[in-house]
């Protein structure tokens, strides 16, 4: 598909550009072919960062231009152009090299590049949300004990310790917030002024809203002298000539919306004059105008600086934690960036570097981002930005329409231009239309500048049925859930779709609708309504993962493993999935129960405890989750799984927990405490969503940002949100306001507590309007709005306001029959005829190479080569078999080293400069053998010519077999032993490998401890040609049983652990 | 791209150098190579096994060596000494301070940045830079340190004669005696190793190299022109499919071989699938060595594939390398030291004791039950527990002896004997052997545990020990070797080529910078060169079958692309494969979900989640009627008219979780130290002030405040020493106590304090009872005990019965099940039986009411912590049966009794909480009960409506 004039404008301007990019607009698109055209313009990739909301981004963003730059290799190959392959083919390679990350991943390489100036250090981990929260929670206690007292004075110690663990999560807007606190006659001060500021700007900001009402009270008359007259005139008089506010406020004290006749006025001009004075004294009443400072202010002011010693305090040692562990969460990359950015020398060298910087989703960057991102904006540097004010939804994390705002103004600085792209490729025209609408008449008059979009695609598959419906449930929220439920059912393989990118409409499926939720409504009410009818669905967001049933059973599982004594996780697992125990065996085991469940399950059931038994032996060498894959073999866990309506999303949750397992890769003991601490923090881990699963998405509506559906469920929309219950209020902006609690200032707040208080109320306002249109704009083709209304909701009501902007055509309203809603379907299960299925054996894996000392192992005990040739078990080390830590070097080593020392012909110095590290005794040892081997019987020996230590591989039915060779010369091979005892037998089928291979026919021993040499007759080396064959064939068929013997076992470095040994 | 060039001299002088030979395909120079042997020849290759083929094939008696190899026996030879890993850091960072350079020792505080410098060393080392060079170059305050850094470091290696692993080549090159060499199996070879080379190839020495034309070659033949040798360039005639397809993939147009590709879900399923096609190989007659999985990542491979391979039947070896730490004795140990540093702290010993691979030292769970929640230090608090002397296991905080201490704790506590038939943590335990032989000297705990872990850290052992079985290498690990049948796993992009995008501390900038100077350090660029010719050589090692195979989500579900080197290769795609062979548990589960098969644990699920009536797997047990002559408490008439299943799992079964320590005070602790100070102070105020013959006033109680509140405070010493700073807490408390003094109502107007925390009944031979009828109407009682807070005399001779809560909520009951929590019921229980049984009232047990001929009594419940009454309506509740409030509690009370023993009696102990699921919020048993999502149809099929 082409681009559009808009799109092209915004891909291809030389400079800087704000991409203002309405919901489904094809921004990534325009990203990515922006990103490619300043490629093609010659800026190298590591010139380029581009910065994305989330992961999931930054590798599209990324391959979307690999796979750019891939085809145009291919066309550039095809056509022969070698100059142009191989431009395109370096940009291929170097693209690696372009930063097009996540902005904390941006901040990580940042913080490393200056190790110092960061304070990070090169060597750090990075913690996600997830992973520094749990961690964060260790360290609390570190943290807050021992603070400086003077914060006790002004507060409870609950109020502290509850404020202070909240606020060490958000390092970085706390910190700005303290910044406010200065001295505490100053702080009151300022907090005067600002709330005079304040009123000022709400006055300000009420200007359309003034003139309006001064218009309606000067065209509205009474007919007859009336009481309501004085005050229609004063405001006039006053609206007019702008006078203070404060005048009009007390003009109007004696206002009320009941004054004036009928009798006086028609009744339209009454109405209309009542409502506008209405507003007038409205706007007086909001908190701004009804606060002043007192007696508590001053208590806050002096209790601030106490707090804010109190968290430099905790804060600090969080951190010196943090670099000593070597751990860094998001907020503290964002720091140490911004820290490493203070310096003049870091920021020149990425004025060196950087030529293009893009960021996505820029509406959601908080103003520390931004700070961050601000600190690289040099002339030379070409800025792009992407973004939508209307999707900013992000505000809990700080951000900020101001931020959107400051970039606006750096873009004109850099001589920038601003693109709409108002296309949307996701939405179909008549849905667009009332997106529009009803969006149009919300923004009006905000914050927010709405911009209408348009739809490439005109028809809408369900034609005539409409695109957007309302349904109002005159019943709980329990309802509207179940409503819900029905209503997929009713539109599943009833409704069209046309998913972006399919040529045809067609039925809608489970897959295409999503519930969208924000972030108040209980998500339980809603996935319990789809699984009461039978609905698959899947849960982004909440506990996810860590939730679920399949995955609680495996995390007993795990924590039995853990401990075995540990009833009330034996309980779980015997009572559920696992092993599914009626409750009376479990009370006939509690029953036995002397010292632990485990013990008494013996008794009880002894088949599940050799089981469990042997899951317990496995622990050691298995992984947890190998464990939990040996305990699914053991019973019939999966297969039971599987058995379930919804298999296939139990089953991948199955499978992504253990790969979770995998990637944590913690002890038995490490994991259990750490999936504490998750079920402590309540961690979020998304379940699996495998693209076969046809399953209903419920998600909220933060984390469905950039996501599309084909039918969109917006339900609970007649509540609106709970209020804040925090007791403190906190604005980076503004500062830190708290409700000190040692004094008893009856119902008064602090000033600046009512001031951030309403200011945050007017953005979440605000915000909320946003989320909706997030929401909405999910839409591919159908948006489905409902909501709880119990009593008759008031003008005022989340339902009243959202129904009073929605549009009177292309939409259907509906007030469902509540009754006829209850009584979801029973599904059914069918029993059905078990099968056994075939076990799978396990195949013997042949060795295919061996070392040709293995023979003679084999030949002493097949035990012994098994463990020491199959299993590659090591034999201990002589600290393991002998308290003695004195005992000299292990045999085996001596004689390497002997071996060593002859093949390169050392002198006695020699030997005591290489074998330094061992000791004393050892060296002796060595050279005298080494002695011996050149002296006495072996004089004659040591003057040959021999070649030393040749490597050989010989292979014997399809076994290679691998030694080296000691010496050989002219037909003789010849091998040194330091073993104690002689033993020829021992070695004979090694020296009779020997000589077949090298084709000699002489082969001897020589044992040094004992001055002599052991020639072996040419009968003798037939004979361990036989016995090799034996060997061979033991090994081939598997004959491994031990043949213990005194002598054998005596010798035997797997003594310790055989249960076969006989002394 | 530049063009081979070829560099033989010209005619007139020349001198004999070695020849590098060329070819496209491995197999050609491969015969090659091996016609050049002599046993005179020295063949160097790029990994053992590859030698190993090679000898077998060549059938010379040369010698084999890898470069490595050659450069360490030379080293050895020349009597030069290896620093072993940890000691090569220790060793760095000693360097380093020596230098006295301000930016390495500002680095050096941060932990972390010794093995960045080391690893930008190592990448100086295998350029072989030219320190001094580096160092006339050297612009920034940086490079300047690293370039003294390299410098010195170096020269330090020269002089003491050791070496790294990082600088073998290098060094190996000053000891080096010139020989006549075969080098074959390479794809490319770094700077380092062309010096070596350069050093010891005589000149009819020989070098095999894939190479042609094109991006895929481009290491080659920088190879090549960084040699400067003379050049061969043979035929290029594929033998295998392997080959076939590396041209391909090197863009050279062949023919219609092609490749297979499967793409899988995840990961585990891609690892299922390779196996059971390498199952079915295998069954089919393959040999374990005709096989090979090759994965870029092993780290993320092989732990899966290991998992997985079991259910398969094939087993599988690799070259990987773990620390020794992750092994079971490496983490037993690792988890007992830092206890031992940690002073032996609650959660720390916990830890270590439960760790499988020591012998079970203590009764665990009681020894949690008794410690979490003191949460206190030291091995002497598990000494109750323990089934062995622990104190064998106890560390001084300095000694010499810590190597022979650990080693006999290692034995004392059995970790040998339980981990010693498992071959990685034998490996383990050797290498913990050997480390501890260094560590002599007298040291403190603290360093020693920390030096000793860092080395253990750096000591490895093989990931898959065993000797036989299929083959897992990376692309580098499968240079020069030959496999039937080649499976590529993970064919993404990101892994093919592998982005290491990890800037420390020399960017691609710099790195461009000093290239300037000749100092070529490998760029991104060259990075990916170097995948490149690594997959070319790897897939050109099969002989007859290439399956690439891929997940087509990460972990996180997100969907990755594969990777672009699949591009130009010719590809079959399967799209979602049939697995070639099923194991035993996927034909189970594909059983399953066709119905063919429903275990047995399914079924009971199944119908446990289906809101249909309870069964005997759904809390329907046994009668237990002998329960109802126990004594019951309110607490567990809560937990059965909450949820009747929760007092199945709490009593009949008594389950109870393991506590965990306490993060900061429970707020139930608060509550146990209110009652408690509470009760002192009004025992104390009320026995002096009757010395003196008076009732205690609110200056007598005030008066004991700070005293009984010491007195709690050390009744409950423990579970407070879980406060993040009691110190300041403690005011806290004090603070509500006190208001809670000031409150008039605290005692009412003409009440006076007779008895505190009294218990009935009062004794074991005395009864306490609460009297119903059943649902036949015949009478019955229970037994019942429990503690009244306090008992006041009111003016009319009656008593004033007081109920202490924290804050403001109460317990109640649902009094229909599957209800709303509405009964309120301890008020009432306690009035009963507690008055009757303290002989304060009388019962009329026909009428199942108090008699109108006694004085009327009162009930109440009193917040502590707000100093108010919380019910009922904010005042006392008179028992009189002329009240209406009274009468309809009582009523209530005993018909929620009747129904709860009837419940009891029949065994009908299901799951079934409160109707707005209040009683599920924060039991215990959520994992227990298999809650299902279907109440509302269990509440329906149960017939209430
Ligand atoms: S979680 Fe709910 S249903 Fe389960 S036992 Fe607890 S209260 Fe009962």
């Amino acid at each position: 598909m082409s681009l559009t004039t808009e799109q092209t404008k915004a891909v291809q301007h030389n400079g800087s550009v704000l991409i203002a990019a309405g919901a489904g607009t094809g921004k990534t698109r325009v990203l990515a072919e922006r990103l490619i055209q300043m490629l093609e313009r010659g800026i190298r990739p590591r010139e380029i960062v581009a910065v994305t909301f989330t992961e999931a981004a930054a590798t599209e963003l990324r391959s979307r231009v690999e796979s750019y730059l891939a085809t145009k290799a291919d066309n550039a190959r095809a056509n022969l152009d070698t100059a142009l392959l191989e431009s395109v083919q370096l940009l291929r390679d170097e693209l690696p090299e372009a930063t097009i990350s996540t902005i904390h991943s941006f901040a990580a390489r940042i913080a490393r590049e200056h190790p110092e100036a960061s304070g990070a250090g090169l060597g750090f981990e990075v913690l996600d949300d997830l992973e520094s929260g749990a961690w964060l929670r260790l360290q609390l206690r570190h943290a807050l004990n021992g603070l400086p007292e003077a914060v006790f004075e002004h507060f409870s110690a609950k109020k502290v310790f509850g404020l202070l663990e909240t606020l060490l999560y958000q390092p970085d807007s706390t910190l700005k917030a303290l910044a406010h606190i200065t001295n505490p006659s100053v702080m009151l001060e300022h907090w005067k002024q600002l709330l005079l500021e304040t009123q000022a700007q709400l006055w300000e900001d009420f200007t359309l809203e003034r003139q309006e009402i001064l218009a309606t009270l000067e065209q509205n008359l009474p007919i007859k002298p009336d009481n309501l007259e004085p005050f229609r005139l004063a405001a006039i008089e006053i609206l007019r000539t702008n006078q203070d506010f404060w005048v009009l406020e007390s003009e109007l004290e004696g206002y009320s919306g009941r004054i004036g006749s009928s009798k006086n006025w028609d009744a339209e001009s009454l109405k209309a004059v009542r409502s506008a004075l209405s507003e007038l004294k409205d706007f007086f009443k909001q908190a701004e105008f009804q606060s002043h400072l007192q007696p508590i202010d001053t208590a806050l002011a002096s209790a601030l600086p106490a707090l804010k010693d109190a968290y430099y305090t905790a804060l600090s040692r969080l951190d010196q934690a943090k670099l000593e562990a070597a751990r860094l969460g998001f907020d503290d990359l964002l720091r140490a960036a911004n820290r490493a950015l203070e310096s003049q020398e870091v920021r020149a060298y990425y004025a060196l570097r950087l030529k293009a910087l893009l960021i996505d989703e820029f509406q959601d960057t908080t103003p520390s981002q931004w700070q961050m991102l601000r600190g690289l904006v040099q002339p030379n540097l070409e800025l792009t930005i992407v973004g939508d004010e209307k999707q900013s939804i992000y505000g809990f994390t700080g951000a900020n329409p101001e931020v959107f705002r400051d970039a606006e103004e750096v873009i004109g600085q850099l001589g920038g231009i601003r693109v709409n792209l108002s296309t949307s490729y996701r939405t179909h025209a008549p849905l667009v239309d009332t997106i529009n609408q009803t969006f149009g008449s919300m923004f009006a008059g905000t914050q927010t500048r709405f911009e209408a979009l348009s739809a490439a695609r005109s028809n809408n598959p369900s034609q005539p049925l409409a695109a957007l419906e309302i349904h109002a449930i005159l019943s709980s929220r329990q309802t509207d859930a179940q409503f819900v439920a029905k209503r997929i059912l009713g539109l599943v393989y009833q409704r069209q779709v046309q998913p972006r990118g399919e040529p045809e409409p067609r039925a809608a499926k489970f897959k295409d609708m999503a519930i969208l939720l924000r972030a108040f409504t209980d998500l339980d009410l809603y996935s319990q309504a789809l699984e009461q009818h039978g609905i698959p669905f899947v849960i982004i967001g909440g506990r996810g993962l860590l939730a679920r049933r399949e995955v609680r059973d495996c995390i007993a599982m795990l924590r039995f493993l853990e401990n075995p004594t540990d009833d009330f996780n034996l309980a779980i697992i015997l009572r559920g999935l696992w092993f599914a125990l009626p409750d009376n065996a479990l009370l006939e085991i509690r029953d036995n129960v002397i010292t632990s469940w485990w013990a008494a399950l013996a008794q009880t059931q002894p088949d599940i405890h050799a089981i469990l038994k042997n899951l317990l032996l496995a622990r050691v060498g298995h992984s947890a989750d190998q464990l939990l894959l040996l305990a699914d073999a053991a019973t019939e866990f999966s297969a039971s799984l599987a058995a379930f309506p919804d298999a296939d999303r139990r089953l991948s949750n199955l499978e992504s927990f253990r790969a979770h397992l995998r990637a944590w890769n913690l002890s038995l003991p490490a994991l259990r405490d750490h999936l504490d601490d998750l079920d402590a923090i309540e961690a979020e881990l998304p379940e699996a969503t495998p693209d076969s699963l046809d399953a209903v998405t419920i998600i909220s509506i933060h984390k469905s940002k950039g996501l599309e559906y084909g039918i969109v469920f917006l339900p609970d929309l007649a509540r609106g949100s709970p209020p804040n219950t925090d007791s403190y209020r906190l604005e980076p902006s503004l500062g830190l306001a708290v409700i000190p609690d040692l004094t008893d200032f009856g119902d008064s707040k602090p000033l600046l507590y009512t001031l951030i208080d309403s200011a945050k109320k007017r953005h979440e306002l605000e915000e909320r309007k946003r989320l909706l249109y997030v929401a909405a704009t999910r839409a591919e083709d159908m948006l489905i709005l409902s909501g709880a209304i119990e009593k008759t909701p008031d003008k005022k009501s989340a339902w009243a306001t959202l129904s009073a902007h929605l549009p009177t055509t292309g939409v259907a309203w509906f007030t469902p029959d509540v009754a006829a809603l209850h009584a979801p379907v029973q599904i059914s299960l069918q029993q059905r005829q078990a099968r056994a299925a075939d076990p799978s054996t396990v195949l013997h894996a042949m060795p295919e190479r061996l070392p040709i000392t293995s023979l003679g192992v084999y030949q002493t005990c097949p035990q012994r080569f098994v463990w020491q040739f199959l299993n590659g078990l090591e034999p201990f080390e002589y600290e393991w078999l002998s308290l003695d830590s004195e005992k000299a070097y292990s045999r085996a080593s001596l004689g390497s080293l002997v071996h060593a020392a002859l093949e390169q012909n050392w002198l006695e110095t020699d030997t005591e400069k290489q074998l330094g590290y061992l000791p004393k005794q050892v060296q002796t040892e060595v050279w005298e053998l080494v002695h011996r081997a050149r002296n006495g019987v072996f004089t004659a020996l040591s003057q040959l010519e021999w070649q030393r230590e040749i490597a050989i591989s010989a292979e014997y039915q399809n076994i290679q077999l691998e030694g080296i060779v000691d010496a050989h010369q002219n037909g003789w091979v010849l091998d040194y032993k330091t073993d104690t005892r002689i033993q020829p037998e021992h070695h004979l089928m090694q020296l009779s490998i020997y000589a077949k291979h090298l084709g000699a026919t002489r082969a001897s021993l020589a044992y040094l401890r004992h001055d002599t040499l052991h020639d072996y007759s040419l009968e003798d080396l037939e004979r361990g040609q036989q016995q090799l064959l034996e060997v061979l064939n033991g090994i081939r068929v598997a004959q491994y049983t031990a043949t213990p013997s005194s002598s054998a076992c005596k010798y035997c470095a797997f003594s310790r652990q055989c249960k076969d040994f006989v002394s | 791209m530049g063009m081979r060039q070829n560099l033989s001299p010209s005619p007139d002088i020349l001198i004999p150098m070695p020849t590098i030979v060329t070819s496209l395909y491995p197999s050609i120079l491969e015969s090659y190579a091996l016609a050049k042997l002599t046993p005179k020849t020295l063949l160097l290759v790029p990994n053992a096994a590859a030698g190993r083929r090679l000898r077998l094939k060549s059938e010379s008696r040369g010698l084999v060596l890898t470069i490595g190899q050659v450069a360490k026996r030379a080293l050895d030879k020349a009597a030069w000494r290896r620093l072993e890993p940890s000691e090569a850091l220790a060793w760095l960072e000693e360097t380093a301070l020596w230098l006295g350079n301000d930016f390495l020792g500002r680095l050096l505080v941060q932990r972390g940045n010794l093995e960045a410098l080391q690893s930008q060393l190592t990448e100086f080392s295998r350029a072989n830079l030219e320190p001094n060079r580096l160092l006339a170059v050297a612009g920034s305050e940086r490079l300047e340190a690293l370039a003294l850094l390299y410098d010195a470091w170096l020269k330090r290696l020269t002089s003491e004669q050791v070496f790294t692993s990082a600088s073998l080549e290098q060094m190996a090159v000053l000891v080096l005696e010139p020989c006549l060499i075969v080098v074959h199996g390479f794809a490319y070879l770094d700077a380092a190793q062309v010096a070596l080379l350069q050093a010891v190839a005589l000149p009819n020495s020989l070098l095999t190299l894939p190479c042609a034309s094109g991006l895929v070659f481009a290491e080659a033949q920088r190879t090549i022109e960084a040699l400067a040798w003379g050049v061969l360039e043979l035929p290029n005639t594929p033998k295998f499919v392997g080959e076939r397809l590396a041209a391909q993939f090197a863009e050279i147009p062949i023919d219609t071989t092609t490749a297979s590709l499967a793409e899988l879900g995840t990961l585990e399923s891609e690892c299922r699938f390779v196996l059971s096609q390498v199952r079915s190989w295998l069954e089919a007659g393959l040999e374990t060595r005709d096989i090979a999985l090759i994965v870029r990542d092993e780290a993320a491979y092989l732990p899966t594939l290991e998992s997985v391979s079991a259910e398969f039947g094939v087993s599988l070896v690799s070259d990987r390398q773990i620390p020794a730490l992750e092994t079971a004795p490496g983490q037993w140990v690792q988890l007992w030291l830092e206890a031992a540093v940690s002073g032996f702290a609650y959660a720390a010993t916990r830890r270590w004791l439960a760790h499988p691979a020591g012998r079970s030292c203590v009764q665990l769970s009681a020894a949690i039950r008794g410690l979490a929640t003191a949460n206190k230090s030291g091995l002497g608090t598990w000494q109750d527990f323990q089934t062995e002397a622990l104190e064998l296991l106890w560390l001084p905080e300095e000694s010499s002896d810590y190597p022979s201490l650990i080693l006999g704790g290692l034995r004392w506590a059995g970790v040998t004997d339980v981990t010693g038939l498992e071959p990685r943590s034998v490996a383990a335990l050797n290498r913990i052997a050997r480390v501890l032989r260094d560590m002599t000297g007298v040291w403190r705990l603290e360093n020693f545990v920390k030096a000793f872990l860092e080395r253990l850290n750096s000591e490895r052992v093989a990931l898959l020990p065993g000797r036989s079985g299929v083959r897992v290498l990376t692309p580098l690990g499968a240079l020069a070797r030959s496999f039937k049948k080649l499976i590529v796993l993970g064919i993404n992009d990101g892994d093919y080529p592998r982005y290491q995008n990890q800037t420390g501390l020399l960017d691609g900038f710099a790195k461009d910078a000093l290239s300037e100077h000749e100092l070529v350090l490998p760029t991104t660029r060259a990075r990916v060169g170097v995948e490149r010719a690594l997959f070319y050589s790897a897939i050109s090692s099969a002989r007859e079958t290439v399956l690439f195979t891929r997940p087509m989500r990460d972990l996180a579900g997100r969907i990755i692309a594969k990777s672009p080197f699949l591009r130009t290769i010719q590809l079959e795609t399967k799209t979602l494969p049939e697995l070639p062979f099923q194991s035993a548990q996927a034909a189970q589960i594909s059983c399953a979900k066709a119905g063919e098969y429903i275990s047995k644990s399914a079924l009971i699920e199944v119908r446990r989640e289906s809101g249909e009536l309870p069964d005997s797997f759904d809390g329907m047990v046994r009668g237990l009627p002998e329960w109802l002559d126990k004594t019951w408490s309110a607490s567990q008439l809560h937990n059965l008219g909450s949820c009747r299943f929760k007092w199945l799992a709490a009593k009949p079964l008594r389950l109870e979780p393991l506590p965990e320590p306490p993060r900061n005070i429970d707020p139930s602790t608060f509550g146990n130290v209110y009652h408690k100070a509470l009760e002192k102070i009004m025992l104390e105020a009320r026995d002096k002030a009757s010395e003196a013959g008076r009732n205690p006033s609110q200056a007598d109680f005030l008066a004991e405040l700070e005293s009984g509140f010491q007195f709690a405070e050390s009744i409950f010493q423990d579970a407070l020493s879980g406060s993040y700073d009691w110190n300041f807490e403690r005011f806290d408390a004090l603070r509500s106590l006190e208001k809670l003094l000031h409150w008039d109502d605290l005692i009412m107007p003409n009440n006076s304090p007779v008895q505190f925390e009294v218990n009935f009944p009062v004794s074991s031979t005395e009864t306490a009872y609460f009297w119903y009828n059943d649902a036949a109407g015949n009478p019955q009682k229970i037994l019942l005990r429990g503690i009244i807070d306090r008992l006041d005399t009111r003016e009319n001779g009656g008593r004033e019965l007081i109920d202490y809560k924290s804050g403001d909520y109460i317990s109640r009951v649902a009094s229909q099940v599957g209800f709303e929590l509405n009964l309120e019921i301890q008020l009432v229980l306690y009035a009963v039986s507690g008055l009757v049984s303290l002989g304060a009232a009388v019962f009329d047990e026909t009428n199942l009411c108090f008699p109108p001929d006694q004085p009327a009594h009162r009930a109440r419940y009193i917040s502590v912590r707000e100093a108010k009454d919380i019910d009922p309506k904010k005042e006392p509740l008179t028992l009189e049966t002329s009240s209406p409030e009274w009468t309809e509690r009582l009523t209530k009370t005993q018909a929620f009794v009747a129904t709860a023993m009837q419940a009891v009696s029949s065994g009908a102990l299901f799951p079934m909480p409160d109707l707005n699921l209040k009683a599920c919020e924060y039991c215990k048993f959520k994992d227990l009960c298999r809650k299902s999502a279907r109440f509302d149809l269990k509440r329906q099929n149960l017939g209430a409506s």
